[in-house]
């Protein structure tokens, strides 16, 4: 109302100012007031230039020396009054940036053509919308804001000064913090885009941020109103990217330690000078852990990548953290996890010993394992880590200032004055430290120390090296051992070092080790010996061994595993037992009749000569074919009699000399006969395996060299292994009826002993029960469930 | 068919030839018999040996008792011991005739004679004997 009413009065006012010298012009000047006026959106200028009439009326107006002074002066006053009218009625509207240029260029549209104001005036008028519409329109505010910093993340500097130029001019004072807070999200930005993911690049700090003041800072200079020299300002922006650099590093710490781990190295070491604070270790170890225990902790990963993931994590901590003092953490938190893996330690000691597939009898073990294995074996033997000198020199000095004593002394104070320094300038551990119980220094220690350190304790490291270590020197020939076991016996008898050690049981494993090795070398020393008595032949390669010190893999002296050798290998090994005896007075030998291999050549009657390394129970079933009365054949049990082996080994074996077409099935008679003349007896029977036809003659590569071998070998291996859980489910079968694959397969879990050991997964157990049903022990039921076949004879 | 062995490859287990323990042969040594003394098998070694075997052979005494030669010897030595054995308290002397002893006797025969009374002669040994149970 107050507006309508003055806005009336002004009118009048103009209206008398000008009919009191012309009446005629009234016209005009109403003309020229709804032009000028805002409110009119109707009819006022439009953002169009004004008409001849209102070009003329300025003339006749404005420039009229008649019109007193006045006139101007209320025209002024007409002009702001509606202005800010409109202003005030239009100002919440206002919602961008653009808005407000709109806004301010239709109000100064009508200026151009009408001289009212001086530059100074306007722009105070204006500058008081600015102010206003800045500190009132909160949406505005925000939009602009919003608006600039985008603009500034953009690289769009040329639009942001204007508005951050045109948000001063409203203030009349600048917007430092604003900017600065911008120019901290820009250098977050910037870090991300240039520092996430190049992990194989040094100086990447220094480097990202000497882009970034090249490329924006005499912009942001340029908005601060600061020097571009400013190094104050500069130096801070630095200490940003260091920050941006630690906190992109530990979002993807566990890509930087585990994944691209040798890659990563530079990055590592530029981590390195970066991390300072005891807080920003513990917040990256503790969010490695977490991404350790995502990422690696579930039963998908193999202990093998767990392993190896450990490694490159524990050397990754190592290279970070030059204490060492953080390392342990993980072991601490991934120990419970890694002991919960059976075979955690013996994949470990694969990878250590460096195994090839040949010495690792494990069915578990795949060309895939295979390759992390020897990843981890690469990653175990890297000469950077092998010796922590250097992490044992910072632990040193750190030692000596804990416990008080001075590490150098200056000989240009005196000795009190020296220890009453080093107590004086003693600092405590940041509280924020985290500290392990770690009691040994790292002194003397490395990497295998620290992987090791994983397992429960070195005793099962040791028992397990142990078990691997006798299975290879049973099986060794010519008592020679690789290079290769050698170094890792050196090595290992360095770590279990029995000074180190006061528990006794372990010093006596270790000492097994001495044992074995010598028991080896008096082995060949004797058959050397030996082998220059006529009567003994020198084919034999005998090893003598203390059997109490080899326990990890002897068999057990019991009768039910005894079955009888061919009279000729008899013959051959009763010799060296009775020569021994004279040689050794005093002592007698038991054959581990197991654990001996033969090289056997077999010659049949159409030329072929067969070779083949054979284990003695198979050589024993192959000779029984020898004997006289078994020249018309001989059916199963005949062979288990004459070799006093059980059903299922015999059964594996006259498979395995079917395969090598040795022998053959007569289904007539229900016989395995000799196969002395290949080419007549595949012409006669159809049961000659085809696929023999090719191969055989000749055959002078070993077995093990043909891929359709080598599955069998393992098919065979799998049947061996799983014919142990057999009497186990024969029991289990006959008590409780039928029982589904699963129950069988808790049942094994919990029943077999560990001795007689049962590992296999269900699905292993479920072909070796299919097996099972194709020999006719076991029935299959509709309901996938197995019982026994009670229409066989148990005996079989 | 001939078979023909180029190469075997055995491993054999030793043990110390006990007379009456099993001739056989066939028979693995049996674990229970441990050394009198230090109660390690006789298969094993004394506690201070390292090696068993030629380092630390076995001696079987007259009286049937078995002990690794490290272990009775160290017995033999102290005063105390007067000779004896330390299980059935008899005068310790060799078996004669086993394979085991063979190499001992020599230095038992020393041993053994350090370690009696002087002067006493194998006739006075019973009278030793009576007397060793009058002073206890």
């Amino acid at each position: 109302m107050a507006f309508l009413n003055e806005e009336r009065v002004l009118t009048r006012r103009l209206q008398d100012c000008v009919s009191s010298v012309n009446p005629s012009l009234i016209d005009d000047l109403d003309g020229i007031l709804t032009w000028l006026n805002p409110n009119e959106q109707e009819s006022n200028h439009q953002m169009r230039p004004p008409s001849l009439r209102l070009k003329n009326g300025f003339k006749l107006l404005l420039d009229n020396k008649e019109i007193p002074s006045t006139f101007i002066e209320l025209i002024r006053e007409y002009l702001f009054l509606q202005t800010r009218a409109h202003f005030f009625r239009n100002f919440e509207n206002v919602r961008s940036f653009k808005e407000v240029q709109k806004l301010e260029k239709y109000y100064e549209f009508p200026l151009k053509y009408v001289n009212l104001f001086s530059t100074d005036e306007w722009d105070n008028e204006l500058n008081g919308f600015r102010a206003y519409l800045f500190s009132n329109n909160a949406i505005l505010r925000c939009t602009i804001k919003q608006r600039l910093r985008q603009l500034i993340l953009d690289d769009d500097f040329d639009m942001a000064t204007k508005i951050y130029f045109w948000i001063c001019q409203a203030l009349e004072c600048s917007l430092v913090y604003l900017i600065l807070d911008i120019l901290m999200d820009k250098v977050c930005e910037y870090a991300e885009h240039n520092m996430r993911g190049s992990y194989r690049k040094r100086y990447v700090v220094m480097e990202t941020f000497n882009t970034f003041i090249s490329k924006y800072w005499s912009s942001f200079a340029n908005m601060l109103k600061c020097a571009e020299d400013e190094h104050e300002i500069t130096t801070q922006i630095f200490n940003c990217f260091e920050k941006e650099f630690l906190r992109i590093r530990t979002s993807e710490i566990f890509e930087i330690f585990v994944a691209n781990y040798p890659d990563s190295s530079p990055t590592l070491l530029e981590l390195r000078n970066v991390l300072k604070s005891p807080e920003d270790f513990t917040h990256l170890i503790s969010e490695f852990l977490r991404q350790f225990e995502e990422r690696r902790m579930n039963p998908s990963i193999t202990t093998a990548e767990i392993l190896l993931s450990y490694v490159n994590a524990v050397k990754s901590i190592l290279t970070v953290d030059t204490t060492g003092r953080y390392f342990q953490l993980l072991t601490n938190f991934i120990r419970p996890y890694v002991m919960e893996r059976r075979d955690a330690v013996t994949t470990f000691l694969y990878a250590m010993l460096e195994l090839d597939v040949s010495e690792i009898s494990d069915p578990n073990v795949t060309s895939i394992h295979m390759e992390v294995l020897k990843d981890l074996a690469r990653q175990l033997k890297d000469p950077e880590f092998t010796s922590l000198e250097r992490f044992a020199a910072v632990e040193k000095n750190k030692g000596s200032i804990d416990t008080g004593f001075p590490v150098l002394f200056d000989h240009g104070k005196a000795l009190h004055e020296q220890i009453l320094d080093s107590f004086l300038h003693w600092t405590p551990e940041p509280s924020g430290t985290i500290r392990t119980k770690s009691n040994s220094p790292l002194l003397n220690k490395n990497l295998l120390d620290i992987i090791l350190e994983i397992f429960d304790s070195k005793d099962v490291v040791i028992n397990e090296f142990l078990a691997i270590f006798t299975r290879k020197l049973l099986a060794l020939k010519y008592y020679r051992l690789d290079p290769k076991w050698l170094r890792s016996l050196k090595l290992l008898k360095k770590k279990f070092d029995v000074r180190n050690y006061s528990n006794g049981q372990d010093v006596s494993n270790i000492n097994n080790i001495d044992v074995m090795l010598k028991d080896i070398k008096q082995s060949e020393e004797l058959s050397t010996k030996m082998h220059a008595i006529p009567e003994l032949s020198d084919k034999v390669y005998p090893k003598f061994i203390s059997y109490l010190f080899w326990n990890a893999a002897t068999e057990p002296f019991s009768k039910s595993t005894e079955f009888r050798l061919p009279t000729w290998l008899n013959n051959e090994v009763g010799k060296y037992a009775r020569v021994y005896s004279q040689m050794k007075p005093g002592r007698k030998l038991h054959l581990f009749k197991y654990q001996g291999t033969v090289e056997l050549c077999l010659t049949f009657d159409d030329g072929r000569v067969l070779e083949s390394e054979v284990s003695f129970d198979r050589a024993a079933v192959i000779s029984v074919f020898l004997e006289q009365d078994s020249q018309q054949g001989l059916t199963l049990m005949q062979i288990i009699t004459k070799t006093g082996l059980i059903e299922t080994t015999v059964k594996i074996h006259l498979q395995y000399w079917l395969d090598m077409a040795a022998l053959y099935l007569n289904f007539d008679e229900g016989v395995y006969k000799i196969l002395e003349n290949y080419e007549k007896a595949a012409q006669q029977e159809h049961n000659v395996p085809v696929r023999q036809l090719k191969c055989k003659l000749r055959n002078i590569e070993t077995s093990s060299e043909t891929i359709d071998n080598i599955d069998d070998k393992q098919h065979q291996q799998f049947i061996d292994s799983m014919s142990r859980a057999l009497p186990f489910i024969q029991g289990m079968l006959t008590n409780l009826g039928s029982l589904k694959p699963e129950k069988i397969h808790s049942f094994l879990k919990i029943a077999v002993p560990k001795e007689v050991g049962y590992s296999a997964t269900l699905t292993q157990l479920e072909t070796y029960l299919n097996v099972l049903v194709d020999e006719e022990r076991l029935l299959a039921t509709a309901n996938g469930s197995y019982k026994l076949n009670k229409n066989t004879d148990p005996k079989r | 068919m001939k078979i023909e062995a180029k190469k075997i490859h055995c491993v054999f287990a030793w043990s110390w030839d006990i007379p009456g323990d099993c001739q056989d042969g066939t028979q693995g040594p049996s674990e229970e018999d441990v050394c009198g003394i230090c109660r390690v098998s006789y298969n094993g070694t004394c506690p201070n040996c390292k090696f068993p075997g030629d380092d630390c052979p076995l001696v079987i005494g007259d009286c049937n008792h078995n002990f690794h030669v490290h272990c009775i010897q160290q017995w033999l030595d102290t005063p105390t011991a007067k000779g004896l054995c330390p299980m059935c308290r008899q005068l310790f002397s060799l078996k004669r005739g086993v394979s085991i002893n063979e190499a001992q006797v020599e230095k038992f025969a020393h041993l053994l004679m350090k370690s009696r009374p002087t002067a006493l002669t194998t006739d006075e040994e019973d009278i030793m004997m009576d007397q060793e149970f009058l002073v206890r």
